[in-house]
């Protein structure tokens, strides 16, 4: 169902900045969506996280303010979820954004997330730019810096 | 003698041939200890060394101690430090219980659990500090002119330097206590943990446990702790996960 492709096969680290390899990864709505030299705000979420259902309005502000200045991908981390239950409930809200089902956990391995939500915002290299557990007043400030405001 | 000896080997050989036989059976049963506190998991007969983990998400080794002393029976659990056996087993639903016999998995299987109930119930009753002062939104733009967004799980990982910021709200309020409230996150909590939050951080001005996250929505809270100032007419003049200033302060 999901596919995950390596792009590059090394995770780089620097002094400064944790890199990671680009990722490619198929959206429930089927559109094949890739992190490779675009600027990325990933969301990683569940719906049974109190804290993640509670932000999801201001993931979906930022998806529709974004205009091109970065890509939204919201990551479902599909450990005690369902496929169905998390249409379900995008469905209900209409949340629009690109949202892959982890189905085996393999995204959320790849960027070490160990908790939920967890906002990261990558530049078009990979380079980790910004991590929080929260939307922090200083992740909006980011992103507002990236749409030129 | 000679007779006796010889039962005596043959048990003693019985013996440690079940306990190999048992060595060699590992069974591990991945609990998630946020749902754990709300549901009942009905667990089988162990059939070998019973393991409880708990994988590597949302969880802090605090946390992880905090449900122990409530639940004796996990006694033995430990989290599955970067998901190695989450992952190595591909275990995406808790309880799940696998059964490892000599390296090899033998059994996967979900176990039942009695109904969960939701990350935090809406509840009527009327807003009130915990020492028992009644409270509405109207009344706390009037009455205080700081108010402190906090969450009693602190310290964990979505909440960063909590601890510092709790310190630095305490030392704010040492002035004038009646101008500061702090207002506690409902979510995985209730009005107990918020009781144990003014005890573990020495809280002597007023806390509201914000049953209803009314507080947090209508100041449009999302990031924690954070900090709203009001003026005399209840105007916020600062918003903020850092300390306010002194002029933004006429305590």
């Amino acid at each position: 169902m999901k596919t995950l492709i390596f792009v590059l096969s090394i995770l780089c680290l620097s002094a400064h900045a944790k890199q990671y390899a680009p990722i490619e990864a198929k959206a429930l709505n089927e559109q094949t969506i890739s992190t490779q030299g675009k600027i990325t705000y990933l969301k990683f979420w569940a719906t049974w996280c109190a804290y993640c259902v509670e932000e999801m309005p201001v993931l979906q502000q930022s998806y529709e303010d974004a205009k091109g200045a970065y890509q939204v991908i919201s990551v479902n981390i599909g450990f005690n979820q369902t496929l169905e239950g998390v249409k379900r409930y995008l469905g209900k809200h209409n949340y629009n954004f690109p949202t892959v089902f982890d189905s085996d956990g393999i995204i959320t391995k790849h960027y070490a997330v160990l908790g939920t939500p967890q906002h990261i915002l990558i530049d078009a290299q990979g380079n980790e730019v910004y991590r929080s557990g929260l939307f922090t007043d200083q992740l909006a400030q980011k992103l507002a810096q990236l749409r030129g405001k | 003698m000679y007779i006796q000896l010889v039962n005596l080997s043959i048990l003693l050989l019985i013996l440690a041939t079940i306990k190999s036989a048992n060595a060699k059976t590992k069974e591990y049963v991945f609990i998630n200890i946020w749902d754990a506190y709300y549901q009942t998991t009905h667990m089988p007969k162990p059939q070998g060394k019973r393991i409880f983990l708990q994988p590597d998400i949302n969880i802090d080794q605090a946390s992880l101690e905090q449900f122990i002393d409530v639940h004796q029976e996990f006694a033995n659990l430990t989290i599955d430090t970067n998901n190695q056996l989450t992952f190595k087993y591909q275990v995406r639903q808790t309880p799940t219980r696998v059964i490892v016999e000599n390296g090899k998995v033998i059994l996967k299987e979900s176990l039942s659990t009695s109904p969960k109930i939701t990350a935090y119930e809406m509840t009527n009753k009327q807003m009130a500090t915990l020492s028992g002062k009644p409270l509405s939104i109207s009344q706390i733009q009037h009455d205080y002119q700081v108010l402190f967004f906090s969450d009693s799980l602190c310290p964990f990982q979505h909440i960063p330097d909590c601890q510092q910021r709790i310190r630095q709200n305490n030392q704010l309020a040492i002035n004038s206590p009646k101008n500061v409230l702090t207002i506690i996150k409902p979510f995985y909590a209730d009005q107990a943990s918020a009781l144990s939050y003014k005890k573990r951080f020495d809280v002597n001005h007023h806390i509201v446990f914000d049953a209803q996250n009314q507080l947090f929505s209508h100041f449009k809270i999302r990031d924690l702790p954070y900090w709203i100032v009001q003026d005399a007419t209840g105007k916020v003049v600062y918003r903020g996960n850092q300390v306010p200033k002194p002029h933004h302060l006429s305590l």
